[in-house]
Parts: structure tokens; C-alpha cells; sequence
């Protein structure tokens, strides 16, 4: 199938399939590949993250503790020259299928030197606090 | 997979013919990585020329050739057996890759030659480092 999309949506939605890939595979380097090397990460209930080092570690520790996927989808993208905003949801599951959180995010992305990347990344989860 | 020092997303083709893929599917698991990673690409090229230029061709070609009905040029098979065929992800020493579109074509033969059936998995890859 030929998408009729504009090759920048085109990228974003393989940037972000690629993210998911990599979880899958649970390839914590491939996740944060995705990123810009100043790249800020923001989970809910925790410190920052800032830099791919750090990103890696955090999204290492997520495949830890049992998150083998991410299905990701865009909701809204609007790019604005180098950069663009995309928010989203995304439901994380455990190995036996289980949805383990329910999410929603907000990806502000950079295009350095050409190519797309996730530059702030912040989401919270849809659940009550428990 | 060759050209490790890229920094920008890529398009990888690779193409198996159809003796090829039934032989894969005889044996009953896809190429392994290591496998795919000893074949040449048959065309490579950075994320946007693919999506700007090669790929709008290709679609005037694909349009073209409806209208006269010349090629038969796609022809789906169930997925169930692409996935027996190409690696769903790559992971290299420089580049997390994975398959993006996968399509069965015709493709013209040789001169004298009857037109061909292969199967084409694009990679789209993106670097570890930038």
C-alpha cells in the first residue's frame, strides 16, 4: 500500500512505530534512539530525564518491569518549521497481553540537521490515583 | 546494512524472489537477522529523498500502469505468510531497523524474459547516534 501522506507525517508515524518496535524487542537503546541527544524526558510521579543516557536507563527500567508493549497513536501533529507538537494516547501491556496503563502524551519534536526527533516527551496515566 | 555512519533516518529496500521466499517458508522461520544483514540492499537512499522523489515516481509509475492495464503490479498475499519470510526488525551496530511496508510485485524480466514476482520489505531505520 502507497501512503498519500505528507512524507513528514510519513517519518513521525515511523519514528513512532520504531519506538514501539524497540519495546517490543526490548532494545531500551533502540527506544531512545528516538530522541534528540538534549532530549528531556517527564513520567508521571518522577524526576526528569534529560539526554539520551538518561532516557535509556529510565525506558530500561520500564522493560524491567515487564512493559513489552506500546501502541501508540497520534491524535493531533502540527509541525511549525524545525519543530511540531503531536498529542497522542498510548496503551502499555505486559507480556501476557495485559494492559498494564492507559495514557496520554504529549511529544514535542525537533528536526535537527533533517530528521525528526522527540525532544520533550510528558504523559500521565488515564487511571485514578490508586 | 552497510552504511553505519548515517545520521538521518533511512529506507533500506531488500527484495527476495519468489523461489527465495517459498524457501523460507519451507524451512518455517524468516531470514535471521544476521542473514538479512549479509544481503545487499537493492536500493537505499535517505527518509526524505525516498518520500519526496522516489516514491512519488513510483506512484505515477504504479497509476500509470492501472491505466492501461500494462503490469499487474501488486499483488497481496496474506500476512501471516510475509511474516515467515523477511526479519520484522534489525538491530545493527548503528541503526535500529524495521520493516515498514511490505508488498509482492511483478517486476519486468530480462529481455526474453517473462516479468518476475518478488517480494519487497522497505526498512525504515533509524540511528542509534547522532
Amino acid at each position: 500500500m502507497i501512503s498519500t501522506l505528507p512524507p513528514t507525517r510519513i517519518e513521525i508515524e515511523r519514528i513512532n512505530a520504531s519506538f514501539s518496535v524497540a519495546l517490543r524487542r526490548g532494545d531500551a537503546a533502540g527506544m531512545a534512539a528516538v530522541y534528540t541527544t538534549d532530549a528531556q524526558l517527564l513520567p508521571p510521579h518522577g524526576a526528569m530525564y534529560s539526554g539520551r543516557a538518561e532516557i535509556q536507563s529510565f525506558w530500561q527500567g520500564v522493560i524491567e518491569q515487564g512493559i513489552v508493549a506500546a501502541d501508540l497513536e497520534t491524535l493531533e501533529f502540527e509541525a511549525y518549521g524545525n519543530m511540531a507538537w503531536e498529542v497522542g494516547k498510548g496503551v502499555l501491556k505486559g507480556k501476557d497481553g495485559q494492559v498494564r496503563n492507559e495514557v496520554k502524551y504529549l511529544v514535542i519534536w525537533k528536526r535537527e540537521q533533517g530528521v525528526w526527533r522527540w525532544h520533550r516527551n510528558i504523559w500521565n496515566s488515564n487511571r485514578p490515583v490508586p | 546494512m552497510t552504511q553505519e555512519h548515517r545520521t538521518t533516518n533511512m529506507v533500506r529496500i531488500y527484495q527476495l524472489t519468489l523461489a527465495e521466499a517459498a524457501a523460507l517458508i519451507q524451512r518455517k522461520y524468516p531470514l535471521t537477522e544476521q542473514e538479512l544483514l549479509q544481503m545487499r540492499p537493492l536500493e537505499e537512499y535517505d527518509f526524505l529523498t525516498f518520500f519526496e522523489q522516489i516514491r512519488p515516481n513510483r506512484r505515477r509509475n504504479f497509476d500509470a500502469a492501472a491505466l492501461t492495464g500494462e503490469n499487474p503490479v501488486s499483488v497481496p498475499l496474506p500476512h501471516e505468510v510475509d511474516k515467515l519470510i523477511f526479519p520484522g526488525q534489525v538491530r545493527t551496530p548503528g541503526a535500529f531497523c524495521f520493516c515498514s511496508d511490505l508488498v509482492w510485485e511483478i517486476v519486468p524480466g530480462e529481455p526474453g524474459e517473462p516479468a518476475r514476482l518478488v517480494l519487497r520489505c522497505e526498512y525504515f531505520c533509524i540511528p542509534l547516534t547522532s
